[in-house]
């Protein structure tokens, strides 16, 4: 989206009114960094948040801050994506990131549901997953799916950002792939997901969403304790009368999953 | 980390109490926990009349509170001054989580039909009947940020409260004001128009200052 386009739509997007692939493409130019954009959604933002300061000003209950205070000592200070990759200093450490961040974050649906009073410092940093879930599907307009793992911040090394997500209702995971510039994987053409051995489970073509690819593998009948691995490839004849039954020799990336 | 001050000793939108937050915030990064007590000092009743304003309930303004401060302390990267004032920023994630807690409790179904006497509507109304004494240590430009928005006409301003601090939609807001789809865009749109247009007008106002 050009910073006309943009323009023309901020004051909908301050407002939320916005479809979400609107307001997704208005993000992603403010994102992009448009410095005219950025001020002038500020001041319309800065303008509306006027209503609220014209009423009386509430100090909320002292205890809010006695008990935020305390919660800092617990506080896991979590170590951002980029760290990790630089600690590690590898070429695929964002894949065994990726992978571990799978874990986590759907073993959160089991552990949520139990509602300790305090909570431990292992929770707080799944709430903080959490939190990066639920601002993912709502930057991507998809309510009824659940993150299986996070958008990656760019790096040198990585050739694709991927959003994988699992809409728990159909029992499909959503591919999204977004192509680096200049990368290999923008002639990916095809996902599937392998099992241990190497054998398809399921496979979906990549098709364009935007400046995005997505594929949707159903994944019904799955294990879900099992290892499973994402391939992304290229088919030589994507569209053709019958969907390709294995994966071919141009594996454009390769990340494992640990669903449990 | 810069010494405590009073949290309506300074405007909110001064030079000074910006570079103040930045401070602040570069504190949080350095783990300091006094930066966070004087963040939250100068802005949590900000951050709570938002909450109030859109959850209308109290308990729920206290967890969102919470939780926005929480967040600024374990991501305080995440703030981006190109992107407004660190009270706007605390403004804006309090408004993103009161309206998705609103959205989880179902409440948003209430505010649609109007079952809350005590809703976002009746809020807007009475709006001109509480002007605060604070006004007059606000500096002259926030005054003209306020001044933008409470000169919209009352028939534009209603909407555009109820999508900002309602979160409904535009054919919510038709329901909600018994009024045609269309005519609520017109509205809408029009005081987006006159806001940006008097923003535009403090902007260059401002950039004509030495």
């Amino acid at each position: 989206m050009n910073c006309h386009d943009a323009q023309s739509r901020l004051g909908d997007y301050a407002l939320g009114l916005l479809p979400p692939d609107e307001a997704l493409r208005v993000k992603e130019h403010l994102d992009s960094g448009c410095f005219a954009c950025r001020r002038e959604i500020a001041e319309l933002h800065e303008a509306l948040f006027a209503l609220v300061e014209d009423e009386p000003l509430v100090e909320p209950p002292a205890r809010i801050k006695d008990s935020l205070l305390d919660r800092l000592e617990d506080a896991p200070t979590l170590p951002r994506p980029t760290d990790v990759l630089e600690a590690k200093n590898a070429p695929r450490a964002w894949l065994f990131l990726a992978a571990g961040i799978a874990a986590l974050a759907v073993g959160v649906w089991a552990i949520q549901s139990e509602g300790p009073a305090t909570p431990a410092p292992g929770q707080l940093a799944r709430e903080a997953w959490q939190d990066q879930i639920e601002g993912t599907n709502r930057e991507l307009g998809l309510a009824m799916t659940n993150l299986v793992s996070m958008p990656l911040p760019p790096a040198a090394d990585r050739r694709v950002l991927s959003y994988l997500l699992l809409d728990k209702a159909s029992g499909e995971l959503h591919v999204w792939v977004q192509p680096q510039q200049d990368s290999e994987a923008a002639i990916a053409n095809w996902a599937w997901l392998l099992d241990a051995d190497g054998n398809p489970l399921g496979s979906g073509e990549l098709i364009t969403k935007g400046n995005r690819y997505a594929a949707v593998v159903n994944t019904a009948g799955f294990d879900e304790t099992q290892e499973l691995r994402l391939l992304l490839t290229h088919e030589s004849d994507p569209t053709g009368p019958e969907a390709p039954s294995k994966p071919s020799d141009e594996v454009i990336e390769s990340m494992t999953l640990r669903l449990k | 980390m810069p010494p405590a001050k009073d949290p309506d000793a300074s405007p909110s939108h001064s030079p000074s109490h910006s570079s103040a937050d930045a401070d602040l915030v570069q504190g949080l990064l350095e783990r300091d926990r006094g930066a966070f007590s004087e963040l939250y000092d100068r802005h949590a009743r900000h951050v709570y009349a938002v909450a109030r304003k859109i959850s209308r309930c109290d308990a729920d303004a206290e967890t969102v509170v919470s939780d926005v401060f929480f967040e600024v302390w374990r991501k305080p990267e995440r703030f981006d001054e190109s992107r407004g004032t660190c009270r706007t920023y605390l403004m804006v994630l309090a408004r993103s989580r009161a309206l998705d807690l609103v959205r989880k409790q179902s409440r948003r179904n209430e505010l649609a039909s109007g079952n809350r006497k005590d809703g976002v509507l009746e809020q807007v109304v009475n709006l001109q009947a509480q002007q605060p004494e604070a006004d007059s240590i606000r500096t002259e430009q926030s005054q003209q940020v306020r001044e933008a928005i409470r000169c919209l006409d009352e028939k534009q301003r209603e909407p555009v409260v109820l999508a900002f601090f309602g979160g409904l939609t535009h054919q919510q807001i038709s329901d909600r004001l018994e009024q045609p789809l269309g005519t609520v865009k017109t509205r809408i749109r029009a005081a987006l128009q006159s806001l940006r247009g008097s923003l535009r007008t403090i902007g260059r106002h401002d950039d004509e200052l030495p």
